[in-house]
């Protein structure tokens, strides 16, 4: 239970970073991030997630969304990365790879056992 | 560090720091977000220095992550309800809580006093009237005509039940059902002419209300909020005077009809404005759709 509990407030402090990677390649639409997230186990998310994560996103200025037309169906909203957003993101992926190296430096080595 | 965001020396900087603040605590209770936002400040002054610029603001801002939007157990329910006394901002706080459809949760703590709210956005979301992210910001972009179109529902309820009054007095009974229980029996019973002025009060009061609404220069989500309250107030007084009118004033439907009846009125409303305003954004972006 603590274990899940842990893992799911770890994964809530990466998704906005990993948002920001993935609109940073090309705009996407929500129901395509979370799919795309869901594609990475350890980073899946709902879209009860995600949609609030964007609208935070937006109104911090670091994405913007625009509806465009779809090639399938009705418009989509869009989300890419703004001039601020992408100022941003390599200050964050540092950061990101800072703590985790840090952190990886302090773990025992994998032995698939619990410690006693 | 700095005492004050007034001792940053660039004013981009400044700027950028007052929009990050307003942002973490957008999601917060209205009357939560004040005293959050200068804990935010006091907590970004400790790390800035007063030449700090824009850059080094926005990143400290995007590491206050998640802002908890309500403090959890019996706290969280002492907040609501002392809230729940403050009338300013209510009817901004009836929209957030009825209408939320990037929450995938159909119950959300209720916006005034105890107990939880039907997110009606969500159940849009599970219906395919409405994307989550149909609107940037819930009613911001609803048009003005829309919030006029919307306040038509409780006015068209209060001139159906003048109408029904009007035309029915002569053959209502002089005792009507005041009050029914789970089963739809009386439980209580009233003259003829208080019903009149109670189901007449609680259809034209809100229809007025909703009226001035729409055409003042209140927010949006203000103006959802008090035309969804509005419409679902009215549908009460509507489905009651039905009611009323049945043989021997009963009917197993009755309670039923009064919770789904004003559940449907404000969800009405309220999709209809969402609508409105996801229109008006897919135009700003792709002119001539």
């Amino acid at each position: 239970m603590a274990d899940d509990v842990w893992s799911s407030q770890l994964r809530k402090g990466v998704i906005e970073l990993a948002i920001l990677a993935l609109v940073a390649e090309e705009p996407r639409y929500g129901s395509q991030l979370v799919e795309r997230l869901s594609a990475e186990p350890a980073l899946s998310v709902t879209a009860g997630t995600a949609y609030p994560l964007l609208a935070r996103l937006a109104r911090a200025g670091l994405v913007a969304a625009t509806w465009q037309e779809s090639p399938v169906g009705p418009p989509r909203k869009y989300y890419s990365l703004t001039e601020a957003g992408s100022a941003l993101l390599p200050q964050m992926s540092s950061a990101f790879r800072q703590v985790s190296a840090a952190v990886e430096s302090l773990l025992p080595p994998a032995t698939g056992k619990a410690n006693r | 560090m700095i005492t004050s965001l007034d001792d940053l020396t660039s004013a981009e900087a400044r700027e950028a720091a007052e929009v990050g603040i307003a942002a973490a605590v957008a999601d917060l209770p209205s009357g939560l977000r004040q005293e959050v936002a200068a804990e935010l400040a006091a907590h970004l002054c400790e790390e800035l220095d007063a030449d700090s610029d824009e850059l080094r603001i926005r990143a400290l801002v995007a590491l206050f992550g998640p802002v908890e939007a309500e403090p959890s157990g019996w706290r969280g329910a002492l907040d609501r309800l002392v809230r729940g006394f403050d009338p300013a901002g209510v009817a901004a706080r009836l929209a957030e809580s009825m209408w939320q459809p990037a929450d995938e949760r159909l119950l959300l703590p209720r916006a005034v006093g105890l107990g939880w709210d039907l997110n009606l956005g969500a159940v849009a979301v599970r219906l395919g009237l409405i994307e989550p992210d149909a609107e940037d910001e819930p009613f911001t972009s609803t048009r003005p005509a829309a919030f006029r179109q919307a306040s038509v529902l409780p006015a068209a309820m209060a001139v159906a039940v003048a109408a029904h009054y009007l035309a029915r007095w002569r053959t209502l009974q002089q005792r009507l059902p005041g009050h029914w229980n789970l089963f739809g029996r009386p439980d209580r019973w009233t003259s003829r002419s208080s019903a009149a002025v109670i189901d007449l009060g609680t259809t034209l009061g809100p229809a007025v209300l909703a009226a001035w609404a729409a055409r003042s220069d209140r927010p949006g989500p203000d103006k959802a909020g008090v035309i969804a309250g509005s419409a679902l107030i009215a549908s009460v007084g509507a489905v009651t005077t039905v009611a009323r009118s049945l043989p021997e004033g009963r009917g197993w439907w009755i309670q039923p009809a009064l919770v789904i009846g004003s559940a449907a009125a404000a969800g009405a409303t309220l999709i209809h404005l969402a609508l409105d305003g996801r229109r008006a954004e897919i135009s700003r972006d792709l002119p001539g759709q």
